[in-house]
This record gives C-alpha cells, sequence and structure tokens, in this order.
C-alpha cells in the first residue's frame, strides 16, 4: 500500500503533519506519541529576534474549540537552529519551519537563515498569524502584500515554500491563487478565525491579548469548505488543517483535495491524535482496498 | 510522562464542593514528584470541556495517586460525577516540582484549595526526616471548607489553622500564621512552601523576602497542553539580571522561587 505523498520536494510517508504552534519545537511529545507515524512536524512561528508573546490569559476553552492568543512567544531563528533544530536530525522526522517575521525584510531574513540548514526541509510562511499587531495576518489579508512577501522569500531560498493562508478573508482562494503565482510550492488552510470571549462578570476580554485564534472541531466544516474551493482553482498541493479530530475528518480533508493533513488542537486532549489519525487512514484504505492514497486524494464525488 | 487510562476506584465528596478521587497508576506514581501535577480528562465526548484539567497530585503512595479538587466549573462538575469504575485520561507527571533537598525546618502554607499538593510534599519531607519539624499553616473560608488536617497530624507535624469568618483557629489570613511562624532565628536550612490564590502568594513572598527565607511557591494558569508545546501557561518570571520573560507554568513551573515571579503590583 502506498501513503506516501509529495509537498513540493518534501516526501511525507504518511499524509498527516502536526499543526504549527501546538506541537512545540518537536521534542515535547516525545513519550506520548509514535513519531514514525507522522509525515512532519511543523514548528512553532519563528521570528528573527527572540519574542516574548503576549500576556495572560492565552487560552480559553469555548464550544468544541478554543481562542489562542499566544502571540508568537519564540526563542528567534537563531536560537532555533542552535537548541531545537538538532532533534530533527537525531530522530530523522521532517521539520517544517514555520516563518512569522512582521515585515516582508524580516521574513526574507529569517529564511536566509534557515535556508543554510540542511535539516530544515521546508519552510511554511505563516501570513495569517490574528495574534499580532504588525505582519501576521495583515499580509495575507491584502493580495498585494501577500504577493509581495511570497515572491521575495520565493528569491531568498530553493527549499519548499508552503503558504499558510488565512480563513479570516473575504475571498481565501483569490489568496490562494495569488500565493501560488508568487512561488509557493504548497498552501496550507487554514490558520485559526479570530474570535473575542468576554467575562461577564468582570465585563473584560478573557484574554489577555483581546481577540484569539479559534480553532478545533468547531471550526472543521468551514475549514473543509474553505479547502474545497481552493483545490479546485490552483494546482499546487494543499495541506488541509482545521478541526481535524479523527481518521475520519482528515479522509474528508483527503477526499476533498487535500494532498495531506495536518493536527492542531487534537494533540492538547489527545497526544497521540496524529499517529492514530495516521493510523486511521491506512486501515481505511486497507478496508476500502485502496492501494494508493493518490487514488483517494480529491476523490470527491459531486 | 506517561499517558494513560485510569479507572476511578474512589470519589468521595469531603465538603460542600471539594471532592477526592483516587486511581491507581504505577508508571506515574513512581516518577511523580511533590509539587508536580496531571493533566485529566473525563473521556466521554463532552464539547463544552473538550480540554484537559491541570491537578496536582495531593497523596501518591504505591500504586495508589489521589487528588483532590474543588469544583469551579464545568470540567471540575462533570469530574465530580464520574463514577468508580469508570475511566479517565492522564498525562504525567508534569512539571517541576517543589525541592526538598537542605531543608532542616519546613513551613506549608496551603490557601483554600491550594492545600493540594500539600499532603504529598509533607510526606515527602518525612520521610527525608523531617517531620518534626515541619509546620503547616491552612487557610479557608470557614471552617467546613478546611480538610486533610489529619494527613499532616498524623505524620507529627503541627498544624494551624485560619478562617476568613473565625469559625476555626484564627481569624483572618493565613499569612498571618505566617508572619508569627517566621519570627526569630532564621536559618538556611528553612523553607517555606506554599499553595494558593495569587494574593496569598503575594504576601507570603512578601514576608519571606523581608526575612530572607528560601520559598517554594506553587503558581496556577491557564493549559491546552500542559507539557510545554503550547506557550499558552505564560507566567511573568524576572531573572538574576532583573530580565523580564515569560516561561511556561506547566513546564519551568509550577514550582517557581518565589523570588523569580512578579506580582500584578511588583
Ligand atoms: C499546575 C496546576 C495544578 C492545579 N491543581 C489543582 C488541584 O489540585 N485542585 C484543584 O481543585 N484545582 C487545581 N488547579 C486548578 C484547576 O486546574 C482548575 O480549577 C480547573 O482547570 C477548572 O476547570 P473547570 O472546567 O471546572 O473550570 P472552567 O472555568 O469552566 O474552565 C475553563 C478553562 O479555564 C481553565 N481554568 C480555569 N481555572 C483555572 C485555574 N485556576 N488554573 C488553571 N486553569 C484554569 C480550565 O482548565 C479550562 O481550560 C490547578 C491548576 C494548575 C495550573
Ligand atoms: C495554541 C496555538 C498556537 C498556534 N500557533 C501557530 C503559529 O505559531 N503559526 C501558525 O501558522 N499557526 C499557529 N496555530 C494555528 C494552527 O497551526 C492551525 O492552523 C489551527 O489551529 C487550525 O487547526 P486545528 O483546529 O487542528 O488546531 C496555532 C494554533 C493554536 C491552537
Ligand atoms: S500548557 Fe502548553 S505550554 Fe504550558
Amino acid at each position: 500500500m502506498k501513503t506516501e505523498v509529495k509537498i513540493g520536494s518534501i516526501v511525507l510517508r504518511r499524509p498527516v503533519m502536526v499543526a504549527s504552534g501546538t506541537f512545540g519545537y518537536g521534542e515535547e511529545y516525545l513519550d506520548l506519541l509514535d513519531y514514525s507515524e507522522i509525515g512532519a512536524i511543523v514548528t512553532k512561528g519563528i521570528t528573527l529576534k527572540p519574542k516574548e508573546g503576549n500576556p495572560p490569559p492565552r487560552v480559553v476553552e469555548t464550544a468544541a474549540g478554543m481562542l489562542n492568543s499566544i502571540g508568537l512567544q519564540n526563542p528567534g531563528a537563531e536560537a532555533f537552529v542552535r537548541e531545537k533544530l538538532p532533534f530533527f536530525r537525531e530522530h530523522r522526522i521532517s521539520c517544517i519551519v514555520n516563518v512569522a517575521g512582521s515585515s516582508v525584510e524580516e521574513n526574507v531574513e529569517i529564511v536566509r537563515i534557515l535556508d543554510a540548514e540542511e535539516n530544515v526541509a521546508g519552510i511554511e510562511l505563516n501570513v495569517s498569524c490574528p495574534n499580532v499587531k504588525k505582519g501576521g495576518m495583515a499580509f495575507g489579508k491584502s493580495a498585494e502584500l501577500l504577493r509581495e512577501v511570497v515572491s521575495e522569500v520565493r528569491k531568498a531560498t530553493r527549499k519548499t515554500l508552503i503558504t499558510k493562508l488565512s480563513p479570516n478573508v473575504t475571498d481565501i482562494v483569490e489568496m490562494a491563487r495569488v500565493a501560488e503565482a508568487a512561488g509557493s510550492d504548497a498552501l496550507s488552510l487554514i490558520n485559526t478565525f479570530a474570535g473575542l470571549a468576554v467575562d461577564i462578570e468582570t465585563r473584560k476580554p478573557i484574554l489577555g491579548g483581546v481577540t484569539g485564534g479559534l480553532s478545533g472541531p468547531a471550526i472543521k466544516p468551514v475549514a473543509l469548505r474553505m479547502v474545497w474551493e481552493v483545490c479546485k482553482n490552483v494546482k499546487v498541493p494543499v495541506i488541509g488543517m482545521g478541526g481535524i479530530a479523527t481518521a475520519g475528518d482528515a479522509i474528508e480533508f483527503l477526499i476533498t483535495g487535500a494532498t495531506a493533513v495536518a493536527v492542531g488542537t487534537a494533540t492538547f486532549y489527545h497526544p497521540n491524535a496524529a499517529a492514530a489519525i495516521s493510523d486511521g487512514i491506512v486501515e481505511y484504505m486497507e478496508a476500502h482496498e485502496i492501494d494508493d492514497i493518490a487514488d483517494l486524494i480529491g476523490s470527491l464525488e459531486s | 510522562m506517561y499517558c494513560r487510562h485510569v479507572k476511578l476506584v474512589s470519589n468521595e465528596r469531603i465538603s460542600e464542593t471539594y471532592y477526592r478521587i483516587g486511581f491507581e497508576c504505577r508508571e506515574i506514581a513512581e516518577k511523580a514528584r511533590p509539587g508536580q501535577f496531571l493533566m485529566v480528562r473525563v473521556l466521554e465526548p463532552a464539547w463544552e470541556h473538550m480540554l484537559s484539567r491541570p491537578f496536582s497530585f495531593c497523596e501518591v503512595s504505591g500504586d495508589r495517586i489521589e487528588l483532590l479538587f474543588n469544583v469551579v466549573g464545568k470540567g471540575t462538575r462533570s469530574l465530580s460525577e464520574t463514577r468508580v469504575g469508570s475511566s479517565l485520561e492522564v498525562i504525567g507527571p508534569l512539571g517541576k516540582g517543589f525541592s526538598s533537598e537542605d531543608v532542616s525546618r519546613a513551613i506549608l502554607v496551603g490557601g483554600g484549595m491550594g492545600i493540594a499538593p500539600l499532603p504529598f510534599l509533607a510526606s515527602e519531607l518525612t520521610k527525608r526526616g523531617r517531620a518534626a519539624m515541619m509546620t503547616v499553616l491552612l487557610g479557608a473560608r470557614t471552617a467546613s471548607s478546611l480538610c486533610l488536617q489529619d494527613s499532616f497530624t498524623d505524620l507529627g507535624a503541627e498544624v494551624r489553622v485560619a478562617t476568613d469568618d473565625g469559625t476555626a483557629g484564627h481569624r483572618g489570613p493565613v499569612t498571618d500564621l505566617l508572619g508569627e511562624s517566621l519570627k526569630g532565628a532564621s536559618d538556611s536550612g528553612r523553607v517555606v512552601y506554599a499553595c494558593g490564590p495569587e494574593p496569598m502568594l503575594r504576601t507570603v513572598a512578601r514576608l519571606t523576602r523581608e526575612r530572607g527565607v528560601r520559598c517554594e511557591l506553587s503558581v496556577e494558569e491557564r493549559m491546552a497542553c500542559g507539557v510545554g508545546a503550547c506557550m499558552s501557561c505564560a507566567c511573568e518570571t524576572r531573572d538574576e539580571h532583573g530580565g523580564v520573560h515569560y516561561q511556561r507554568v506547566c513546564t519551568e513551573g509550577p514550582v517557581f522561587n518565589a523570588a523569580e515571579l512578579l506580582f500584578d503590583e511588583d
């Protein structure tokens, strides 16, 4: 049975990855999950300089989901390369680095640093973080800015470049086309939806960062619809994510056209989720006598 | 660190909103240290409380683990309703616990539910031969919400209590008792351990700082993963050069040296 898929030049043994920001820098879940079941790990977003992030509280649970306002706390690109990257070589697992600079120049500079690193399999350009004042989602909301940042980053690396799109736009297909035309090898979607939660006793927003990004099962149908629309309109592979918690959820994304999927929030309450989903896909293929995952991807009947 | 399904072997209501539950898990019990915690999830799918909740180890002996908790919201409510024999998912042991080296005299301070990690700490200190020199100060709103005093007196510790309404022991905050206990000679082996609401921790930090006494505090923050992967549980800390950084309560904590912590008024 063939479960291998390709995202740019990255070969994934299984079509399941773990989503940025939900799996630290890879090492945190070593005791809790069989890494051989997952195709790649996408790191927490990194910036050029270390970033402290937003004041707490940074998470609040909502119906079938959660809001987070982490604000991209990370040790910076150089410390990442020095302290976090060796883990991926030791454990022979593909590392996709989520890059979240606040300007075009900063993104280019981070990508240059990463481009020199053999252990970086690919770059996921985060133009969709809802929790930072500068950069982040601003890039993902304007076609002009998006074109500029993707094409400049493209010039800075030959590694696989994945652009991660925001759902907080009127027309995600337009953004997907722009990101593809500017040189992305693949697209990741979706990032979180901007949301708000209020403490009715204090009448204040619960999150220290006021608004946060909504993730988890609550967003799955919307994510799936967006993946469906984008897959119909671009040629590059799409990595689908948003509320995936079971193998069935992941298979929905694959049928809809995603070449691979990423598991995010589900890992928090079910640490083994990504591996269990990966196994579940294999079981589904066996049960349905599918020999090659390519026969499943984009097989939506209409 | 392990993720295991465990069967509840006891679930006891010990006051109006306090519950004590017990289960067995050899691997986790063997590794657990006082001050560390578990992420606990009720297994029946319930989308209004999908994330696991953090709880301190209250008592650990042999394979048996006991947790003490207060029902404050939907997650703790559903935990309190879990029947003996049904399963929970637990992840642990997590975080950095209390240090128990070089202690000649220990003062344990628990405010409200902050008592939870103290019985395990007390028995660990006893194993290291410190029982005779242990004082436990417990604060509560009212007499009926005081609990677990036996677990300390059985070890030979002195227990003093304070209640907000004066229905038991000293009337006033438990930190009044700490002020008294800290009078007299201060030696380097004296350690104050505290867990409880933030105003209490702030006062404990101030009192111990003024008297130059070593102090370790267990703090709380909202968590998603509990294992260091999501950066949710940020707590403001100060390093030795005065630099202010966020650290993860689930990984660098939940126990911090009092001197490291920044409280809202600082
Ligand atoms: C390291 C650590 C150890 C703890 N040990 C104990 C213990 O031994 N006994 C005990 O009764 N309580 C303990 N708590 C607090 C306990 O985790 C919360 O009371 C519990 O999560 C509330 O859940 P809920 O669904 O009932 O409340 P809700 O208010 O409905 O919860 C909503 C969300 O907020 C989070 N949350 C709410 N209050 C807290 C809080 N004080 N700290 C962290 N997250 C919170 C919940 O986990 C959940 O994600 C501990 C907290 C931490 C961080
Ligand atoms: C706590 C948290 C932190 C996140 N951090 C990042 C990040 O740094 N960069 C990024 O591109 N996406 C980040 N995301 C978004 C996820 O990668 C994912 O796109 C989103 O959560 C939807 O998937 P899910 O519903 O499976 O979690 C974060 C999500 C969560 C919950
Ligand atoms: S709860 Fe996820 S890092 Fe602490």
